[in-house]
């Protein structure tokens, strides 16, 4: 086996002996070709003949210098058997011309033709010919069967033809057949080896041979010696030898000599050159071969030249043989070198090396591949590479080997893939595999490389383990980094939340300004109003001015209603709304017409809205826009911004409460400063009057009786302010009783009203009172006297002196008591508030009083199971309304209304 | 009854007014009522100044420091005397930001009150 790789294109190249063109047009061509070269060989035949018949001919047709036999060999060898046909055309006309019968010629161009064929046959068959004669045996086969025997089929068919014809017979028939068989031994063996050592297609080894033997000086001191040598020989005047330098035998060193040194195509253009001079001498009757007749002499010299071409042509064969020999002995080492050095590289390689033919049989090995799978070489050489192969991928394998085998390359095995080899003990390891081919011999030969990427394995494996571990350590510690910005924006909101001490309306503004700083362009915090239906800006922030005053112009002047504005929805659904990349067009449809210049001009890129809430209600919402591209709000901004608004939420929950307390404090105060005064003052009248008792005693007694008695009047009015403290403290305390009892409204309203007039010393307001007669129900005397005295008390104070009316009817199973005033009236944010605790629409100071009677009538009224209300238009005056509920037992005054 | 003997009472609390009407007629003056500041301007600037003004504090409409600033701006009524009634704890104050001639804590010391009387009536 050779593993060396080789020149396989020029071994793949066939020569064939007919066609050696190669060109693309092989198909048309030849026949062309074939007749040109049949054409061409039937002129030269026939030229050539004719030239050797006028030198001498025997018979006519005969003479011993013919060289067109050795023409045709070399034609019939060199150009193929079709050439026949030239030499059969050549013959032929040449025959006839000469004066052959028609039927004579055939004869002779058959054997002639048959002649050349024979030759041919014989090169081919015994010598192996193929493009020159380059060897000892080519030389062999040349002059036995060829030279010799094949010639004698020409002679004696042509010599037999003529005599047939008559025209040759007897003595003239042997004659005549010896000068035909030694012309044709002739023209095979100098000229045939002349054509076939020197034609352009001879073949590579008689090329290197003459390469070999170019050698111009010495080449050309031969041919002085050889034409110098003819023509002593064969130019000298005596046809004896009378000198030893006149021998034709002189001529043998040079043949050796060019046999030796210029090997077949020396031997046989030496050969040649010398049999020419020496025709040519001795048709010129010189030399030592004149004879009587030109016949004799040239049989003579054809006879000696036949023996003396014999000598260099054997010589030079062996010789060539030889030198063949060497060379392939050369060639042959030089490859087993080559061989070597490849296999010393194989071994030395660092990688498992596998060779394998295309179908998987392993041809070399080396120590390290058997290492690496625990085999010994001798077990691997022969084997199916599958041997090395999981039986998993032995199938896939196959598939990619003959895929392979197609396109054959170098390059790496199974890219991308997880390679396994097989060890013998079962094991299998990981493997990077490079593939190359190679051309030998015996076909692609697949050059294998393999690598036990084990430990590389666990190196990776432990570089991704790092790489893993970093990842995570990174995404842990963005993790803790987002973590404790988080941390930091939540904990700077809840200081400043803290700062806001507990003061609502800064809470939003504080917040605002956070969010902005931590998530934001702008933030807005709406707040719900009282009704619900609407939300109120109350915090913006924007970092661009401009913008900011557009959002101010467009939703800073009006609470708007809640389906208006952009947190509206978040408000009704207490659910998060989040706009990120890619929403804006859904953004822009749902967004109110009013928003969308602002949209064009300063954009909206991502929006987040959260609801704001305040132990657990919705309060309002705040929205978060960025309006520069590139960092759409996420969950965790979501997140973030729900956290912050539920500490905002929680802030305002405190400072609501905060603001309750503290207000509840101040009306507290508010309440003990005026209860203090409000004691004060009859009990400043009372020590007055006291004082100016003591004085009266000591001046004028009769004043007595009425100082005492209206300090008896302040000291009434004092125990009711006193009474109304323990009302209250009564009714907080839920100890209100009420003790029904029959009782006509009617009567108990004007009785009520007749104190106020007949007490009214002062000038007072005029009381008119339209009542049903009968009003009759249950209630608690005491308690609705107090609350009639309260009703009709206010009016007149509050009167500024104009008439008040009470009316009093029942309506449907319900007593309802109108006290109508044209005073100063209630502002409408007072309304409710005056009947609270401590409350009065006006200041304490101007119309005195502890502010606790409405409290307590509306307190009286609905433990009664009624209503109080009240109707006012500042500087208009109020109507009280109280309904009371008829209670059954004793009521007869339906029907009794008076208009 | 002389003229230097009407007293100009202001006082919103008709219990209050009472108690020093009777007072004062027991004195020998007369009284004339005013419910607040307005009222007692008016009277002033129709009738001859009385010799002393009593003023409480806290009224309504107008109360007795704008009736003071009123005064205050009307040369002719200006030079009358006015002693401040106030159940007030800072009278003392009171009186002096608004240049009364003296102030008379209720519930009124009548000895006080008949000292300012002959300060100011005699």
């Amino acid at each position: 086996m050779q593993f060396a790789p080789c020149a396989n294109a020029a071994r793949r190249q066939r020569y064939t002996a007919l066609n050696v063109s190669g060109t693309a047009s092989v198909v048309v061509r030849p026949s062309l070709r074939t007749l040109g070269n049949v054409a061409a060989l039937a002129a030269v035949y026939v030229l050539v003949a004719k030239l050797g018949l006028m030198l001498n001919a025997v018979s006519q047709f005969a003479t011993v210098v013919w060289a067109p036999t050795g023409i045709s060999l070399a034609a019939l060898l060199l150009l193929g058997y079709e050439m026949a046909v030239g030499v059969f055309v050549g013959a032929f006309v040449v025959n006839f011309w000469t004066g052959a019968p028609v039927t004579v010629a055939l004869g002779l161009a058959v054997g002639n033709t048959l002649e050349a064929f024979l030759g041919a046959y014989a090169m081919r068959r015994f010598a192996g010919f193929q493009r020159s004669i380059e060897s000892l045996r080519h030389v062999l086969v040349l002059i036995v069967p060829v030279a010799l025997m094949s010639t004698l089929v020409s002679a004696t068919i042509g010599v037999t033809s003529l005599a047939l014809a008559g025209l040759v017979s007897g003595r003239a028939f042997w004659q005549t057949w010896r000068v035909w068989w030694i012309g044709d031994v002739l023209g095979d063996l100098v000229v045939a080896p002349l054509l076939l050592t020197h034609s352009p297609r001879r073949g590579p080894a008689l090329g290197a041979l003459d390469r070999k033997g170019k050698r111009i000086v010495e080449a050309f001191a031969l041919a002085i010696f050889l034409v110098g040598a003819s023509f002593a020989v064969f130019f000298k005047e005596s046809n004896s030898v009378e000198h030893p330098f006149e021998s034709p035998y002189l001529l043998f060193p040079l043949f050796i000599w060019a046999a030796v040194r210029f090997t077949l195509p020396g031997a046989t253009l030496v050969t040649a050159i010398a049999s020419a001079f020496a025709i040519w001498g001795t048709v010129r009757g010189l030399g030592p071969f004149a004879r009587e007749t030109l016949s004799d002499g040239l049989l003579d010299l054809q006879i000696f030249m036949g023996c003396a071409a014999l000598t260099p042509l054997v010589v030079a064969g062996a010789i060539s043989d030889r030198t063949r020999l060497e060379v392939e002995a050369a060639e042959i080492a030089a490859r087993h070198e080559r061989e070597d050095q490849f296999r010393k590289l194989v071994e030395s390689a660092p990688d498992a090396i596998v060779i394998a033919s295309s179908t998987g049989e392993i041809m070399l090995v080396n120590a390290q591949a058997e290492s690496l799978f625990g085999y010994d070489r001798k077990e691997l050489i022969g084997q199916n590479v599958d041997a090395l192969i999981p039986e998993r991928h032995r199938e896939k394998h196959a598939e990619h080997r003959a895929g392979y085998a197609k396109n054959p390359k170098a390059r790496p095995m199974g890219v991308g893939l997880e390679l396994y080899g097989l060890r013998k003990d079962g094991r299998e390891f990981p493997v990077e595999i490079s593939l190359s081919p190679i051309e030998s011999d015996g076909g692609l030969l697949v050059f294998t490389a393999i690598r036990d990427i084990s430990d590389r394995k666990v190196a990776e494996q432990e570089l991704n383990r790092l790489a893993r571990e970093q990842a995570i350590r990174a995404a842990a510690e963005e993790l803790s980094k987002k973590a404790e910005r988080r941390f930091r924006i939540l904990s700077q909101a809840s200081r400043d939340l803290v700062e806001a001490n507990l003061e609502l309306s800064a809470v939003p503004e504080k917040i605002a300004q956070r969010i902005v700083e931590a998530i934001g362009d702008s933030c807005a915090v709406r707040l719900l109003t009282e009704d619900g239906d609407h939300l109120k800006l109350v915090s913006l922030h924007h970092a661009n001015p401009e913008a900011l005053g557009y959002l101010r112009e467009l939703f800073g002047k009006e609470p708007e209603r809640v389906e208006d504005t952009p947190g509206g929805l978040v408000v009704r659904t207490g659910e998060p709304f989040i706009l990120t990349v890619g929403a804006q067009d859904v953004f822009r449809k749902a967004a109110p017409a009013r928003l969308l210049p602002y949209l064009d001009r300063f954009g909206v890129y991502s929006l987040l809205t959260v609801p704001l809430r305040s132990r657990g209600t919705i309060i309002g919402s705040i929205t978060v826009t960025r309006t520069s591209p590139g960092h759409p709000y996420t969950v965790e901004d979501q997140g973030l911004l729900e956290e912050l608004s539920d500490r905002a939420g929680l802030a305002m929950y405190n400072a609501r409460l905060h603001e309750d307390l503290k207000t509840a404090v101040q009306v507290r105060d508010d309440f003990l400063a005026i209860a203090g005064h409000e004691l004060k003052t009859p009990l400043a009248a009372m020590m007055m009057q006291i004082q100016g008792i003591q004085r009266a005693l000591q001046r004028d007694p009769a004043r007595l009786a009425e100082r005492a008695a209206r300090a008896g009047r302040s000291a009434l009015r004092l125990e009711r302010l006193v009474n109304q403290l323990l009302d209250v403290s009564r009714i907080t305390a839920g100890r209100l009783h009420l003790e029904p009892e029959p009782l006509n409204l009617s009567d108990l309203v004007k009785e009520v009203v007749n104190r106020f007039t007949e007490a009214t010393t002062q000038p007072s307001a005029p009381i008119s009172v339209h009542c049903d007669d009968q009003v009759n129900g249950r209630w608690d005397r005491l308690r609705v006297d107090q609350v009639v005295n309260n009703l009709v008390g206010n009016a007149v104070k509050y009167g500024q002196g104009k008439p008040v009316e009470v009316d009093l009817h029942g309506v449907d199973g319900q007593a309802v008591l109108r006290v109508v005033d044209h005073g100063i009236g209630i502002d409408a944010e007072h309304q409710q508030r005056i009947f609270q605790r401590f409350e009065r629409a006006v200041a304490a100071r101007d119309f005195g009083g502890l502010g606790l009677g409405l409290w307590i009538s509306r307190q009286i009224v609905e433990a009664s199971g009624g209503t109080i209300e009240v109707e006012s238009t500042p500087g208009r005056g109020s109507t009280f309304t109280v309904r009371l509920p008829v209670n059954r037992e004793g009521f007869a005054s339906e029907g009794h209304h008076a208009e | 009854m002389p003229s230097n003997h009407r007293i100009l009472l202001v006082d919103d609390d008709p219990d209050i007014r009472e108690a020093l009407r009777d007072t004062l007629d027991d004195e020998g003056y007369s009284t004339i009522e005013a419910r607040d500041g307005r009222e007692a301007l008016d009277y002033l600037r129709s009738h001859p100044a009385p010799p002393l003004i009593l003023l409480d504090w806290n009224m309504a409409p107008m109360n007795g420091p704008q009736f003071m600033a009123e005064v205050a701006a009307d040369p002719d009524l200006s030079k009358i005397p006015v002693i401040l009634l106030t159940a007030d704890a800072r009278a003392p104050e009171k009186s002096k930001s608004a240049r009364f001639a003296g102030y008379l804590m209720k519930p009124v010391d009548l000895n006080a009150l008949f000292a300012f009387l002959a300060r100011y009536c005699n």
